[in-house]
Parts: C-alpha cells; sequence; structure tokens
C-alpha cells in the first residue's frame, strides 16, 4: 500500500472544519461516545475520552493516510488513550487473570433455549447490564466485533494484541455474556 | 488458521477457542470449518460453545442500535471545536513565559460558516477566535484571556451543574487522576457562590483544571494552569464581553472568568476565590 501525507496540512496539522477528514472523523463521534462508555462506564469519563481522541486525532491528522481506515484509526487513537487513562490510574484494562475467567465461564449457569435467552435479551438495559459486567478484554473485544463490526486485524491494531489473542477474546467473550444471560434470566424466573 | 493436527481432547478445545469465533461468524477457512466439524462430532461441549457464542453474537448484533449510546450534543460541538482549535492551544511557550503561538492558518470563513451552521455556539466561537487571530496576539495575557473565555463560553453553557458537589473531594478526586493538586473553593452563600463542575480543561491537553460555578446568576470560571506564567498581582483583560482576572501564586496560574461587569463584587469573588484556592 502506498502511503502518502495529507495535502497542505496546516502549521499544527489540524485539517479545518472545512476538510473532508474532519467530516468523516466527525460522523464516527456517536461510535466512539458508545465505545468509550463500555471502556470506561462513566458518561464524564467517555466525554473526555473521546474529546482527547479528536483532539489527537486533528492534531495528528498529516499523520493519517489516505485510503485507510479513517474509522479503526480513530478507535486505535481512542485505545491508546484509554490505555496511558487507566495507566495513570493505575489500572491495567487488558490484565486478565486467565484462570478467574475459566471459572466463571465454567461456573455456567442454567442452560437456557436459544428463544428463551433471545425473548430475555430483548430488554437492552439487561444486555447491557451483562456486557458491562464482562472483564474489559473480553467486553472490548465482543464490542469492536459484534457492535462496530471491525475485523480481527483491526481490532488486534487498535488493542495491541495478536489476532489470535482477539478471536480467543471474542470466543470467550460471547461464551461469558451468554452465561451472564442465562444467570439473569434464570434469576428472574 | 494452523493446520489441524491430533492432540488429547482438552488440548484440540483449548486449540479451537480462536477458531470458534471466526467459525461463528462464517469467516473461518475452509480447513478450519471442517476441523471444527471432526471435532465437534465428538465433542458436545465445543457444540455447545458454538451454540452459545452463536447465540450470543445474534443478541448483541440484534440490539445493537439500542445499546449505543448516542453522543450528547454538546459533547459533538465541543469535538468539532477541536477540528480548527488545536491552533489555540496554549502553547508550551506560552505557559512558561516565552512568546505565545504564532497566528494559525484559519479555514475559508464563507463555507466555514456553512458547515458550521448546525453547532451555532461552537460556530460563534470558533468565527470569534478567527477575527481574533487576526488581530494577532502579541501578549500572553490577552492570550489567556482569549482562550479561558473560549472555554469558559463552551463548557459554562453546555454542562448541566451538579448540586451538592463536594470541593474536597473533586479536589481529591483531581489530584489521583492528575496528579497534581489543586483546591477547590467551596460554595459560599455570602460570596452568593455555588460550585457546579470541576472539569479538566483541553486547551492546553488537559493540563487544565476548570472549575464552573454559578454567581450572582451568572457563570463563572476559574482555571488553573500548573506553571507559573504571571507575576502575583492580579491582571485584567476583557475578552468577548467578559471579564478576565488572572495572578499566579506558587507555582500556579489562576484564572477568573465572567461575563459580569468589572466592579466591587467582581473584586470581592476573587478575593474570596484568592482566599480558598491554594
Amino acid at each position: 500500500m502506498v502511503f502518502r501525507r495529507r495535502s497542505a496540512p496546516g502549521a499544527t496539522g489540524a485539517p479545518g472544519a472545512d476538510d473532508p477528514f474532519t467530516t468523516e472523523a466527525l460522523s464516527y463521534v456517536d461510535s466512539l461516545y458508545g465505545t468509550a462508555m463500555r471502556l470506561t462506564r462513566r458518561p464524564a469519563d467517555a466525554e473526555d475520552l473521546v474529546q482527547d481522541t479528536y483532539l489527537k486525532a486533528f492534531r495528528a491528522a498529516n499523520q493519517f493516510q489516505r485510503g485507510t481506515n479513517l474509522k479503526a484509526w480513530l478507535f486505535t487513537i481512542l485505545h491508546n488513550t484509554f490505555r496511558n487513562m487507566r495507566r495513570h490510574d493505575g489500572r491495567n484494562p487488558v490484565d486478565v487473570d486467565s484462570e478467574t475467567v475459566e471459572q466463571a465461564v465454567d461456573a455456567a449457569g442454567a442452560q437456557q433455549t436459544p428463544e428463551q435467552l433471545l425473548t430475555r435479551a430483548t430488554i437492552d438495559a439487561d444486555l447491557q447490564a451483562a456486557l458491562d459486567a464482562l472483564p474489559d478484554a473480553f467486553r472490548q473485544a465482543v464490542w469492536l466485533r459484534d457492535v462496530e463490526e471491525f475485523t480481527y486485524a483491526e481490532i488486534a491494531a487498535m488493542v495491541g494484541v495478536p489476532i489470535g489473542t482477539v478471536m480467543s477474546r471474542i470466543s470467550r467473550g460471547r461464551r461469558m455474556l451468554f452465561e451472564r444471560l442465562s444467570r439473569m434470566k434464570a434469576g428472574a424466573a | 488458521m494452523s493446520a489441524p493436527r491430533a492432540g488429547d481432547g482438552v488440548n484440540e478445545c483449548r486449540d479451537l477457542e480462536p477458531v470458534l469465533a471466526a467459525y461463528v461468524d462464517g469467516e473461518a477457512t475452509a480447513a478450519d470449518c471442517e476441523r471444527v466439524r471432526q471435532h465437534t462430532e465428538a465433542c458436545g461441549t465445543c457444540r455447545e460453545q458454538i451454540a452459545s457464542q452463536r447465540l450470543a453474537r445474534e443478541v448483541v448484533r440484534a440490539r445493537r442500535e439500542g445499546l449505543r449510546a448516542p453522543a450528547p450534543a454538546t459533547l459533538k460541538a465541543q469535538c468539532a471545536a477541536h477540528a480548527v482549535r488545536p491552533s489555540l492551544s496554549v502553547a508550551p511557550g506560552l505557559v512558561s513565559g516565552a512568546a505565545g503561538p504564532a497566528a494559525p492558518a484559519l479555514p475559508r470563513p464563507a463555507s466555514f460558516v456553512r458547515r458550521w451552521a448546525p453547532l451555532s455556539l461552537a460556530a460563534t466561537i470558533v468565527l470569534a477566535v478567527a477575527t481574533v487571530f487576526g488581530l494577532g496576539l502579541n501578549d500572553k495575557v490577552q492570550a489567556l484571556a482569549f482562550q479561558t473565555t473560549v472555554d469558559h463560553v463552551t463548557c459554562s453553557r453546555f454542562k448541566a451543574g451538579s448540586a451538592n458537589l463536594d470541593p474536597a473531594a473533586a479536589a481529591e478526586q483531581w489530584n489521583t487522576r492528575f496528579g497534581w493538586a489543586i483546591s477547590v473553593p467551596a460554595s459560599s452563600l455570602a460570596a452568593d457562590l455555588e460550585l457546579q463542575a470541576v472539569r479538566r480543561c483541553l486547551v492546553t491537553d488537559g493540563s487544565v483544571a476548570h472549575m464552573i460555578y454559578s454567581w450572582m446568576g451568572e457563570s463563572l470560571s476559574v482555571f488553573v494552569l500548573p506553571k507559573r506564567t504571571l507575576g502575583d498581582a492580579t491582571r485584567f483583560a476583557r475578552r468577548f464581553r467578559h471579564n478576565t482576572v488572572m495572578w499566579s501564586r506558587n507555582d500556579r496560574t489562576y484564572i477568573v472568568v465572567t461575563p459580569r461587569p468589572r466592579d466591587p463584587s467582581l473584586d470581592k469573588v476573587v478575593a474570596y476565590v484568592q482566599a480558598h484556592a491554594y
């Protein structure tokens, strides 16, 4: 792939409000905010995270390679910014205790038929809660794949882990989500 | 995916874990599909895994729109403002006392107005910015007044206040999160001052604390920069029909911004802030 710098960036690299880059970048604000909400779980933090992302993106606009995926580029900035934010907080978003996760998966609740689960899961708030209860790395993988529809390779680049790890996390994340929804269903019955 | 290989059941299940994601997504290679098919003929656990993962996938995808939280209009406006506002940022040299930033290249006014029409407040701010930069900035007091007033208008008009905000907790949270201490002046009935929010101001890469107050029926901002860039004496500037009072103390710079007039009540509230901000 041929990479080239964008033409005529300003002295600061800012693209300006009239630039197609700006227009397209701003069209992803809902997606970025939704993802930031899943990452931070707090509206104020999510807003800060998205603002930081755009601030950095517009400043580094001349580093964006035209013809590549702008949405994926913005999500990469979002995740890097989130990692830095969490590092500052002394937490590590991808430090998952695999044994704990295995135990969580193994401790499956009562099994439900697909129809029962689907019916139950039509309540968005329940699904939201089940997603939010997943460990960070798994929630992130499932969200980026099933809500934002990124490819495994794009997610791997964003999150900074091998593609196989991304696929494992998606696999486990979906399984864990199923278990949580099953338990919620069992609890509500 | 890797080629199929022989192994005991548990290892094979573990090895198949990443493959199952692609299998459920319909993106597995033909070889991996065959591998999964052969394995699941004898492994009920993995058959169940596939069914549950497929269902979870379908549930999330079916409810995708309901899961998404649309960004608040205020956030959209603030993000849009960054498209031109990066050049407004206080340059490191400015904060440390050197010359201010050079005037940035500005977008063409006609198309600018058209594109920003839905974001009326942001558009107003940026057009005002263009005017100021056109006039040139040669004084850091004026530059700081200009920048903080823009942020005051942006944030205080968009941000709904949160009642009963604990100033000590907010200060502690700030210190924990950003690694440098601030003191947040509490609400005061005597000063008719009510604390509404403590936010990180993104004008300098997030290194400015922005406290938002309601004061005598208007908004009042107190900005704290983690650098000493002025003298101890208060300096005054007026920008965009807002009054700005600023000073440095120890290794911090404080800037008060309000649309209220410059009169003894402003002196009084500045004195209150000075008495409680260190």
